[in-house]
């Protein structure tokens, strides 16, 4: 039995989650372990409270190994039944990032200086189409995966 | 090439009825978007022109609105699925 299933059932034999919520943390573990079975998404740690970003693609198989990314999913599993699936072209992430050449310069300016303050030195005036292209090639080993104590997940990733 | 989206689903059901359910055929209304988009072409090389010549602080808006009309392309594919325990909210673009 795996660390997941036994968290979550444990949770259920404690009172802490109820029945239909403990099925529907238990499909959306199926669900996920289909989706790394199948895809081509990278190996994920997962505590509780924690949150993981995974580097490297030691999952990926190797006819994906060199095709971009085409989707970012953003999915999460609310122990409250409040569940989302998001799924985001990429091909828009890179039409939004075009249009950053577009800002006037006084507002780039106010933007960057607004950036840094927050901790995130980047330039946008000086990004160009194959710094999106070597981005996006770079999402597809990134994979964000929380559990929270209450049971709640979320996941966020590129395929 | 990206085709465009040719239909956008948007179905809202709360409380257990259905409240909304539309189907939008973007195939439809792209060609109405195609005539819109070329008029106002007209008019922002127009302006671009006026602006790049009076030296003006702003004279892309052509690139503007050719770039928004490649990112209204792009959402193909765009889903989000939102499952409350008295609420759904689905929208696929497709």
């Amino acid at each position: 039995m795996s660390e997941e299933r036994s968290r979550i059932l444990t949770m259920l034999a404690e009172g802490t989650i109820t029945a239909e919520e403990a099925g529907r943390l238990l499909d959306a573990l199926e669900s996920r372990a289909q989706a790394d079975a199948g895809g081509a998404g990278p190996s994920t740690a997962e505590t509780a409270g924690s949150t993981t970003a995974a580097g490297g693609a030691t999952g990926s198989e190797p006819e994906t190994a060199g095709r971009p990314p085409k989707y970012m999913y953003v999915k999460v599993v609310s122990v409250n039944g409040d569940n989302v699936d998001v799924r985001i072209p990429l091909n828009l992430v890179r039409s939004g990032l075009k249009l950053t050449s577009l800002i006037p310069p006084q507002a780039m300016d106010q933007i960057n200086q607004s950036m840094s303050e927050h901790g995130m030195s980047f330039d946008l005036a000086s990004f160009k189409p194959e710094d999106i292209e070597e981005l996006i090639m770079a999402l597809r080993e990134m994979e964000v995966n929380v559990d929270s104590k209450n049971g709640d997940n979320v996941r966020v990733y590129c395929a | 090439m990206t085709m465009p989206p040719m239909v956008v689903n948007i179905r809202v059901v709360s409380g257990g009825e259905r409240k909304v359910r539309l189907w939008i055929p973007m195939f439809l209304l792209w060609p109405l978007v195609l005539v819109l988009a070329l008029l106002a072409l007209v008019f922002t090389i127009l302006a671009d022109i006026v602006l790049l010549l009076s030296r003006g602080p702003f004279h892309h808006s052509t690139r503007v609105l050719l770039a928004g009309l490649a990112a209204a392309a792009e959402t193909r594919g765009l889903r989000v699925s939102i499952d409350g325990p008295d609420t759904i909210v689905h929208v696929s673009v497709s």
